[in-house]
């Protein structure tokens, strides 16, 4: 095994909390590398044929699940940019309540850190990355404005927004991390619904198109094709090395003063348990036994609605543009879980394989509306649980030899209680937009990975501190959606 | 018997990733070269001549045509899986496995391969491997909800990406960055 000189900063992981950590260690002057397991596609260069993108280049997805428990899409992007290659690119802020679900509401735990720590970092992200939107959305915490006015409504977000209008809802434009006129060198967003195959322009923010050339100038190295397999600690105990293979699968040992671990919420405590040595038997900075317990995954239902007289046109949009919000809190008394509404356009293939129960007949019968069907997602915040984790597969290994992650992660039925509201919620909004006839589309895909490593004030009752730096190892620490104390109801890249 | 349920979990997900990256890389970005490069060479590379005729034969029961509207079959589905499978080795185990599973299906039921099935016999067996109960051994080792799923993946991606299907679904195309409009 080839031994590197140490650096100051070794991240391991290249989305978007990776990305971020090298560009901000690189601009303070530190010597940062990032170990990314997946290739490099910069300047970013897409064709503009839709296809399925949800598994974007997952061209290796290590991991076990229990088929009947688990849903068949499991979120992620292995490649510089990480999931931001696909993502829709919806970046709106928690809510204040989300960080406090045990206080208000008696269940799971509340986050170590609050809105007001977060509102200076989510009001420099929104900058840094460049966040179309407009302020003023009553069901949000009171914001200042955006960096960029907000996208406006394309024909199909008219058509919903009419709907919500007739509710007495509010659809209000979806904050979007895409430039809605000229941002920082990248151009604006020309609506060619290419969003989840990946931008084609770079209008849309993301690790890749943002981060990535920016820490790349301040002096941060990526290695691609770099597969950590373990952290190694000193003899005091201190995160020493982290050991991968290179692209030509060589074993390389890269030192450095500081290790991130920014895998995502499977990846990462896979690797944290894949360091077990003897001072951790039970995994890497897991004295508390809860590396890869609460997995998150964000249950999703799209529906879609058919307007027979009207061209809806889903082709000349970005992925959305805008969401309903009101119920992304939990009152008092109910069910505590938000829920958010948010307008999807996809082209037709996409949209066939969102509809992965159809075929044969009725297929073509529901493809031939296409031109008249308008679709929205209902996403849910499922609550952490015990028994929803992400553990070494003590059989199963991986082309290298290593133990894959196996997942187990089960709805809840109050998740499923919380989905049919939705569904509910969907449907009404489809039919007061003019829709005859609604459809809905299994239930089941994983909208974003979250939890496994959470942050708390507590070593016993949590991986990470509020820096997310891991309680056990001090100069360690794990940074994307594996912090996540709760999940809330909205998309987390933003809080990543 | 833990270690087959944990084969059966390894191969479900291996195979299931596996697909939908082939779908992401040769359907998508490369599709219009995987298009010509299939119009210049229209004979199968991985298929037997066998499992090409069961395949085809499950992707026109997924899409089927007609005289007005094409299907599966009429823009050549089954030779965009096939050139899948050539360049997706792990990808193979799952469609030959199926394509097996599928014949003996029917066979076990009706006692003649799947291609020889009326649609309905063969839309009741597609039905059965959807929902996990058809019967064989050959299901033992590809779960056959996993063959459904990505077999209706590959063809709907294959399909609806397929300029002759634009008419039929009213979409006007990708859009062109050159002039800037879809279509």
């Amino acid at each position: 095994m080839a031994k590197l000189e140490r650096v100051d900063v070794c991240v391991v992981g290249a989305g978007p909390g990776g990305a971020t950590v090298a560009l901000k260690c690189a601009q303070a002057g530190m010597n940062v590398v990032v170990l990314e397991a997946g290739p490099l596609r910069y300047p970013v260069k897409y064709d503009e044929n839709e296809f399925f993108a949800f598994a974007w280049d997952s061209t290796e997805v290590p991991a076990v699940y229990d088929p009947e428990t688990t849903a068949k899409n499991i979120n992620r992007g292995k490649c510089v940019g990480g999931s931001t290659i696909h993502w829709t690119q919806v970046c709106p802020r928690f809510h204040e309540s989300h960080f406090r679900m045990k206080s208000l509401h008696g269940v799971a735990e509340d986050w170590p850190i609050g809105w007001k720590d977060l509102a200076p970092y989510y009001d420099r992200v929104e900058r840094l990355w460049g966040v179309a939107g407009l302020s003023g959305n009553p069901f949000q915490t009171p914001r200042g404005p955006y960096p960029m006015p907000p996208h406006p409504f394309t024909t199909p977000s008219k058509i919903l927004k009419r709907g919500a209008d007739k509710l007495g809802w509010n659809f209000h434009p979806a904050p979007m991390g895409a430039n809605s006129v000229p941002y920082d060198g990248r151009p604006a967003c020309e609506y060619c619904n290419n969003c989840l195959a990946g931008c084609p322009t770079g209008a849309k923010a993301g690790a890749l198109s943002v981060l990535y050339p920016k820490a790349v100038r301040a002096g941060a190295e990526f290695r691609t094709g770099c597969f950590a397999t373990s952290v190694n600690l000193d003899a005091k105990g201190r995160a020493r090395s982290v050991s991968y293979l290179d692209e030509t699968g060589a074993g390389m040992e890269q030192a450095a003063r500081i290790i991130v671990v920014s895998g995502n919420a499977i990846e990462s405590p896979r690797l944290l348990l894949l360091s077990a040595n003897p001072l951790f038997p039970d995994g890497l900075a897991n004295s508390s036994g809860l590396v890869g317990k609460n997995l998150m995954r964000h249950p999703i239902q799209v529906h879609a609605g058919m307007l027979p007289d009207e061209i809806t046109e889903n082709w000349r949009s970005a992925s959305t543009h805008g969401v309903v919000l009101d119920f992304h809190v939990s009152k008092k008394g109910e069910y505590p879980g938000g829920l958010m509404l948010e307008h999807l356009s996809y082209g037709p293939t996409t949209h066939s394989l969102v509809m992965s129960h159809l075929w044969g007949e009725a297929l073509k019968d529901h493809m031939r509306q296409y031109r008249n069907l308008v679709m929205l997602y209902a996403m849910i915040e499922d609550l952490p649980q015990d028994t929803n984790e992400v553990t070494l597969d003590p059989k199963v290994k991986d082309a290298r030899g290593l133990p894959v992650a196996r997942i187990r992660s089960v709805y809840t039925k109050e998740d499923f209680a919380l989905l049919a509201k939705g569904s509910t919620r969907a449907k009404a909004l489809l039919a007061a937009a003019g829709a005859t006839r609604t459809f809905s589309a299994p239930i089941g895909d994983t909208g974003h990975l979250l939890g496994t490593c959470r942050m708390g004030t507590n070593p016993k009752t949590s991986v990470l501190n509020p820096f997310c730096q891991t309680h056990d190892v001090r100069n360690l620490f794990v940074v994307d959606g594996s912090n996540f104390v709760t999940s809330a109801s909205v998309n987390p890249t933003l809080t990543i | 018997m833990a270690g087959a349920i944990t084969r059966r979990r390894f191969v479900e997900t291996t195979l299931k990733s596996v697909a939908l990256s082939a779908a992401a890389v040769w359907l998508g970005p490369g599709l219009g070269r995987t298009r010509a490069a299939i119009a210049a060479d229209p004979a199968p590379e991985f298929f037997t001549p066998a499992e090409a005729v069961t395949i085809a034969a499950a992707c026109a029961r997924i899409i089927p045509g007609s005289p007005a509207e094409p299907g599966a079959t009429e823009v050549g589905v089954v030779r965009v899986i096939d050139f899948l499978c050539a360049r997706t080795p792990t990808l193979r185990p799952l469609y030959r496995g199926g394509a097996a599973g599928l014949d003996e299906t029917a066979r076990t039921l009706h006692g003649t391969p799947f291609a020889g099935l009326p649609p309905a016999r063969q839309d009741e067996v597609l039905s059965a491997v959807q929902a996990g109960k058809a019967a064989g051994a050959a299901w033992r080792q590809i779960p056959s909800p996993v063959f459904f799923n990505v077999l209706q993946l590959h063809t709907k991606a294959a399909y609806y990406t397929n300029p002759a299907s634009f008419r039929f679904t009213g979409y006007p195309g990708p859009y062109d960055h050159t002039h800037r409009k879809h279509g």
